[in-house]
C-alpha cells in the first residue's frame, strides 16, 4: 500500500529547565491517503508534539517522516516552506490566524503565497461553504470562537492540501460549536479527498475517525 | 499587601523592556540635573552678582555728554554721600611699534569699581595700579601684541605705559562677546588721548553706589531728568547686559532642548513600560483569576516601576556626575573653568524629585489600563472597549497641570513655557494627522506584492498603535532635524556666506574734515566707499511711543537702541526692495509732502511697520518725522554693512555725522594701513571683518559643540523611542512571523514583511518631521534674524539615515524572530 505519510522511530527530546525530556519515543506510523486518523491521550502525552513533528513545523530528534515520499526531516525551515504551504493544512486549538488580516485575507494568504491568481475566488466560495460571507471584511478579533475556527479550516483547505493536521480544534470551543465545527472538517475533508490526522480528548470525536490512535507518556499504546 | 516573590520575578524579567525604562529616568535625569547645575553655576559665577557685573547700583549711560539737569543731580547725590564713578568706554585702535588692535577702552576714575574686584596678575588693586600715563590690558591684548608690563602702547595720541595684566573682569566675566579686548585708563590721560569730542562713539557713564533702600527712589528720580537724546538711567538689576543676555539666550534653548528630552524619555519609558505589561498580559490575567484586585496588580507594578525608576535615578545621578565632570572641556573657551563646580545637593534632589514625577506621568496610562486585565483573557486576548471614569480623567488633568508647571519652571518664563505647549501640542495633533493620512496613502497603495500588503496590513491591524509609534517617531526626528537645520543656518548666516570678495576693513566715525585725509591713506591701497551716518533714536511708530521697557526684554535687537542712519538715492548692490516701487516712492503717492523714509526688512518686522506708517526720529536733538516708502532686504551675509534707514540726502546732509567706510585691503597691507589710520585719525575706529568673523565662527562652532552635547540626549532618547516601539510590536510580529511560516512561507519572504514594515513605520515619521522641522526651522531663524534655507538634501540625508536606523534596528531586533521555530513558539505561547 502507499502510505500517504510515514513515520519511522521518531523521538522527540526537549531540554526543559536544563533537563532533557523525551516527549516522544520512538513512534512509528503511517496514514493512507483521505484516511481519518484520531490521536487521543492525556494532556501532556505528546499529541501536540506528534502533530507539530508530523507536519513539519517541528523537527524530530530521531527518526524519519515522509509525506508525499518526501523526506521532511531532512529539508530546512525554507525547504519546508513549499510543503506546508502545499501539501499541508493545519488547524489549531487556538486558532492562530494572522490579526492584521481580514476573514478573506486569512483565507486568502496561503494561496496568494502559492502564487494563485483565483486565490480570492476560492477563499470566497470556502467561506461561502462554511457560512461566513458575511464576515468576509471582519478582522479575527471580532470573530467568535466558533468563526475564528471554521476560518482557520478554511485555511487549511485553500491550497486543497493532500493531509490536514488539526490539533484539538474544539478545545477552545463549546459543545455546540464544536460539533459544527467537526462536522465541517470530516465534510470538507471527505469532499477533498484529504487526509485528517487529528489530536482530540474527545471519544466521541474520535470515534468517528477511520483509525483511533492512543498515546501515553510519548510512545503509541494503541494503533 | 505586598507579593515580594512576585515584584522579584517581574523586575528579573523584565528583558529588554526594563532596561529601556530604566534607560530613558537615567537620560532624563541627566539631562535635567546637568541643565540646572550648569545654569546655578552660571547664575551664581557668572551673570548672579548683577552689582558686580555692572560696578554699580545705578548706572547713568548715554552717548553724549549728559545733559546739565543730568549733571546737576548727579553733583548733589554726591555731597549726600552717594558713591559716584564717572567713565567714559568707547572703540580705538590700541597699536605699538609692531602690532594694532581694535580695543574696547574704558578710562575710569580712581574709585572704579564700586563693587567686584578687579583682579591683577600683580595681586594688587587697581587703584593702586592705575595711575595717569599708564594702562592696565586684558590678557588677550597682551597676548595678541605681544606686550609685556613695562612695554608702551598707544591710544589716540596718548602714548601709555602697560601696568599690569588683568586676571578677571567682574564687569567681562567672558571675554567672547566684544569685538576688542578690555584696556583701561585712567580719566588723567582721556584729554591726552583726543578722542572726545570727535564725534566719536563714547559711551559717557557714571556708576552709583547706594543704600539699597534708596536705589528705585533715586533711579526713578533721575528718570524723570532724562532728555530726549538718549540718556538712560538702569539699575544693577533691570540694566541689559549682553552677558546676561546670551546667557538668557542659552539656557532657554538649553531648557528647551532638556524639556524634549525629558518627553521623548517619557515616551520611551511608556513605551518600554506597555511592551513589558503587554508582555505580562498572561500573567496578570492569571492573578485576577486566582483573585486578586485590579488594587493589587497596580499596586505591584507601581512598586515595580518605582523600582525601576530608582535604578534609572542611581544611573541617572551617577552619569549627570560624570557629565559635569566632562563641562569643562565642553565649555572650554566660552567659561571659565572655574565656573564650571560640581553636582550641587540640591540639583540631585531636584531632578530626582521631577525625574519621579515624569516617571509617575508616564507611567500612569498603562499602569492605569492595568484595571482592563480580565481573567478571561487566560483563554482568549480579546480587545477590550477602554471607558475611562471621572478620576481617570482627574488624574490626567492633575498630570498635565503638574507636568506644565515644570515646563515654565524650566523655561522660567510662564507665556513662553505656554506657548511651548500649545506648539507642542499643535505638533502632535498635526504629526499625528500626518501619519493617519501616510497610512491612508498606504493602504490606497493596493501594491501587487504581497509581502508589501502584508506589511502595509501589519501597520493598519486594530490596535497596533502604530499612529502613536509614528507621532512619537516623528516628533523625536523633528526635533533632531531642527537642531541640524538652526546649526546649519546659523554657519551660513555669520560663516559660510561671507564672500571672498567683500570688504575686510570697516572704519568708523570718520569726520566731514577727515575724508580727503581718511582718502588720500586708503585709496593707494583700496577702492573705498563712504557712507554718512548720522546718530538717532527711534521715538514713536504712527505717533505711538516706543515702549523702551518692553524693548529692552528683547531677545535679539531692540527698537530703543541707538540706530545709525544714512542718506542715499540709490540701492546698494546687495539690497533688494521688497515692498514698494521704488527707495522712496513718488512725492505723491505715499509721502506726499512728507519726508520718505526705507527701511530695512528686520527692523520692519521687529516694530511691524509697514509701507505708509509714520516714523518719528530724535536726531541729536532735532525731531523729525518720516513715512515709509519702501521696504529693503539685504542678501548677502550678516556681516556685511548695513543701515535699517535710509534717507533721501537732501533731507540729513546738514545733520551732524560722521562717515563709515568698509574696504577690501590685501592682508599685507592691512596692519600698516591700519596704523596710518590710527595715528593720524585716533577717533576712528577699525574693525577687521575677516577677524570678527573668525572669531564670531570660532564663539558659534563653540556654541554648536554646547548645543550638539546637550541635543545628543534627546537623540538618544529619540533613539530608544524607536527601540521601544519595536519591542511594543515584537510579540505581534513574532507571532505573526510564525503564522506566515506555518502557512508556507520561506524565511525570505517574513525578512520582506518585516523589511517593508520597518520602511514605513520609518516613513510615518519621516514624512511629518521633514514638514515641521522646516517650519519650526524658519520659525527660529526668523527669531534670531538670520536667512532661512531649507537644506533639503541634508534634510534627506538625515531622513534616510533615521529610516536607516529604523530598518536596521528593527532588522536587528527581527533576526532572532526570523530564526524562531515555529514550534518552539507555539510551544511556548501554549505553555503561557
Amino acid at each position: 500500500m502507499a502510505w500517504l505519510l510515514e513515520a519511522n522511530n521518531i523521538s522527540q527530546k526537549f531540554i526543559l529547565d536544563g533537563e532533557e525530556e523525551l516527549v516522544l519515543d520512538s513512534i512509528n506510523l503511517s496514514v493512507a491517503p483521505s484516511e481519518f486518523v484520531a490521536i487521543t491521550g492525556s494532556s501532556g502525552s505528546g499529541k501536540s508534539t506528534l502533530l507539530s513533528v508530523l507536519a513539519g513545523i517541528d523537527q524530530p530528534s530521531f527518526g524519519t517522516i515522509s509525506i508525499d515520499g518526501t523526506d521532511i526531516t531532512t529539508l530546512s525551515e525554507d525547504q519546508l516552506a513549499p510543503l506546508r504551504n502545499r501539501s499541508v493544512g493545519f488547524v489549531f486549538q487556538a486558532f492562530h490566524l494572522v490579526p492584521s488580516l481580514s476573514v478573506l485575507e486569512n483565507v486568502m494568504f496561503p494561496a496568494q503565497l502559492a502564487g494563485d491568481n483565483k486565490a480570492a475566488v476560492k477563499a470566497e466560495a470556502l467561506l461561502e461553504k462554511v457560512g461566513l460571507t458575511h464576515r468576509m471584511s471582519s478582522f479575527p478579533k471580532q470573530l467568535s470562537g466558533g468563526e475564528q475556527q471554521r476560518v482557520a479550516i478554511c485555511r487549511a483547505l485553500i491550497n486543497k492540501p493532500s493531509i490536514i493536521f488539526a490539533d484539538e480544534p474544539t478545545g477552545n470551543l463549546d459543545s455546540n460549536n464544536s460539533k459544527g465545527v467537526i462536522k465541517l472538517l470530516i465534510e470538507l475533508q471527505q469532499e477533498t479527498g484529504a487526509a485528517l490526522i487529528m489530536a482530540t480528548h474527545s471519544q466521541t470525536i474520535a470515534a468517528q475517525a477511520d483509525r483511533k490512535l492512543v498515546i501515553h507518556d510519548g510512545r503509541l499504546v494503541a494503533n | 499587601m505586598l507579593n515580594k516573590t512576585f515584584i522579584y520575578r517581574e523586575l528579573r524579567y523584565g528583558g529588554w523592556q526594563a532596561f529601556i525604562f530604566v534607560l530613558c529616568v537615567a537620560l532624563s535625569l541627566i539631562s535635567l540635573i546637568v541643565v540646572n547645575s550648569f545654569r546655578r553655576d552660571i547664575a551664581s559665577a557668572v551673570v548672579g552678582d548683577a552689582r558686580a557685573l555692572h560696578g554699580a547700583d545705578i548706572i547713568v549711560s548715554s552717548s553724549y555728554p549728559f545733559s546739565a539737569s543730568l549733571n546737576k543731580r548727579l553733583r548733589s547725590l554726591q555731597d549726600e554721600g552717594v558713591a559716584v564713578s564717572n567713565g567714559w568706554e568707547f572703540y580705538s585702535v590700541a597699536r605699538n611699534s609692531e602690532e594694532t588692535l581694535l580695543s574696547n577702552i574704558k578710562v575710569v576714575e580712581k574709585n572704579y569699581p564700586l563693587y567686584g574686584e578687579l583682579q591683577l596678575q600683580s595681586g594688587k588693586s587697581l587703584r593702586d595700579i592705575l595711575q595717569p600715563g599708564s594702562v592696565v590690558v586684558a590678557k588677550g591684548l597682551a597676548e595678541r601684541m605681544h606686550l609685556t608690563v613695562g612695554d608702551e602702547i598707544e591710544i589716540g595720541e596718548a602714548r601709555l605705559i602697560l601696568a599690569d595684566i588683568i586676571k578677571y573682569d567682574p564687569s567681562r566675566p567672558v571675554d567672547i562677546f566684544s569685538l576688542g579686548p578690555r584696556v583701561f585708563a585712567s580719566k588723567a590721560d582721556l584729554e591726552k588721548m583726543n578722542i572726545l569730542g570727535q564725534s566719536s562713539r563714547v559711551k559717557y557713564l557714571s556708576l552709583l553706589k547706594l543704600d539699597s533702600k534708596k536705589v528705585s527712589v533715586v533711579e526713578k528720580d533721575l528718570k524723570e531728568l532724562v532728555d530726549v537724546s538718549g540718556e538712560k538711567i538702569e539699575s544693577a538689576l533691570t540694566a541689559r547686559s549682553v552677558v546676561k543676555r546670551f546667557f538668557d539666550n542659552l539656557f532657554f534653548f538649553l531648557a528647551l532642548i532638556s524639556i524634549f528630552t525629558l518627553m521623548l524619555s517619557g515616551i520611551g519609558m511608556q513605551n518600554g513600560l506597555s511592551a513589558l505589561l503587554a508582555r505580562q498580559k498572561q500573567s496578570q490575567a492569571v492573578c485576577r483569576s486566582l483573585g486578586a484586585t485590579s488594587k493589587f496588580i497596580i499596586n505591584h507594578y507601581l512598586v515595580v516601576v518605582l523600582v525601576l525608576g530608582f535604578a534609572g535615578a542611581v544611573f541617572g545621578v551617577a552619569g549627570a556626575f560624570i557629565v559635569t565632570k566632562s563641562m569643562v572641556y565642553i565649555f572650554a573657551g566660552l567659561l571659565p573653568p572655574e565656573s564650571i563646580s560640581n553636582l550641587a545637593f540640591i540639583d540631585i534632589i531636584e531632578g530626582c524629585l521631577i525625574g519621579l514625577a515624569v516617571v509617575l506621568f508616564f507611567s500612569f496610562l498603562p499602569l492605569y489600563h492595568l484595571r482592563l486585565v480580565k481573567p478571561g483573557m487566560i483563554f482568549r486576548a480579546s480587545g477590550t472597549v477602554v471607558k475611562h471614569d471621572l478620576v481617570f480623567w482627574l488624574l490626567v488633568a492633575g498630570g498635565s497641570i503638574g507636568f506644565s508647571l515644570l515646563i515654565i519652571r524650566q523655561l522660567d518664563d510662564v507665556q513662553v513655557g505656554l506657548y511651548f505647549m500649545a506648539v507642542l501640542v499643535l505638533l502632535i495633533v498635526f504629526t499625528s494627522a500626518v501619519v493617519k493620512g501616510t497610512l491612508l496613502l498606504f493602504a490606497k497603495l493596493n501594491s501587487k506584492s504581497l509581502s508589501l500588503r502584508l506589511a502595509e496590513r501589519s501597520l493598519v491591524r486594530p490596535g497596533n498603535g502604530t499612529i502613536a509609534i509614528g507621532t512619537t517617531l516623528g516628533a523625536a526626528l523633528v526635533l533632531l532635524l531642527t537642531i541640524h537645520l538652526v546649526e546649519y543656518n546659523l554657519r551660513s548666516s555669520y560663516i559660510e556666506s561671507y564672500p571672498e570678495n567683500a570688504p575686510n576693513l570697516f572704519f568708523l566715525d570718520i569726520q566731514k574734515s577727515q575724508q580727503q585725509g581718511f582718502a588720500n591713506i586708503v585709496d593707494p591701497v583700496a577702492e573705498s566707499s563712504l557712507y554718512p551716518v548720522i546718530r538717532s533714536r527711534l521715538l514713536a511708530i504712527n505717533n505711538k511711543a516706543i515702549n523702551l521697557a518692553k524693548e529692552n526684554e528683547r531677545r535679539s535687537d531692540s527698537l530703543s537702541r541707538e540706530f545709525n542712519l544714512t542718506y542715499r538715492n540709490k540701492l546698494l548692490d546687495d539690497e533688494l526692495i521688497i515692498t514698494g516701487e521704488s527707495l522712496y516712492g513718488s512725492d505723491t503717492s505715499i509721502s506726499g509732502r512728507r519726508i520718505p523714509v526705507s527701511i530695512l526688512d528686520t527692523v520692519a518686522e521687529m516694530g511691524d511697520m509697514k509701507l505708509g506708517d509714520e516714523l518719528q526720529f530724535n536726531i541729536q536733538g532735532v525731531k523729525l518725522k518720516a513715512i515709509i516708502t519702501s521696504i529693503r532686504t539685504q542678501t548677502s551675509s550678516k556681516l556685511s554693512p548695513f543701515f535699517y534707514f535710509v534717507f533721501p540726502p537732501r533731507y540729513l546732509d546738514s545733520a551732524p555725522q560722521t562717515f563709515f567706510a568698509a574696504v577690501r585691503i590685501n592682508e599685507s597691507k592691512m596692519n600698516e594701513t591700519v596704523r596710518l589710520v590710527s595715528e593720524k585719525y585716533p577717533n576712528i575706529s577699525t574693525i577687521n571683518v575677516t577677524e570678527t568673523a573668525n572669531s564670531v565662527g570660532n564663539i558659534l562652532e563653540k556654541f554648536i559643540r554646547v548645543i550638539r552635547f546637550f541635543a545628543a540626549f534627546s537623540m538618544f532618547a529619540g533613539g530608544l523611542i524607536i527601540v521601544s516601539s519595536i519591542f511594543a510590536t515584537r510579540l505581534s510580529r513574532i507571532r505573526e512571523a510564525v503564522y506566515y511560516k506555518i502557512l508556507g512561507a520561506t524565511s525570505v519572504f517574513v525578512q520582506k514583511v518585516f523589511l517593508y514594515e520597518n520602511i514605513m513605520l520609518g516613513l510615518l515619521g519621516i514624512m511629518p518631521a521633514i514638514v515641521v522641522s522646516q517650519f519650526v526651522t524658519w520659525l527660529i531663524c526668523d527669531y534670531i534674524e538670520i536667512v532661512f534655507r531649507p537644506y533639503l538634501s541634508m534634510t534627506l540625508l538625515l531622513c534616510v539615515s533615521t529610516g536607516l536606523g529604523v530598518v536596521v534596528i528593527g532588522w536587528l531586533s527581527g533576526m532572532s524572530i526570523i530564526s524562531e521555530k515555529p514550534g518552539s513558539f507555539l510551544r511556548e505561547e501554549a505553555a503561557d
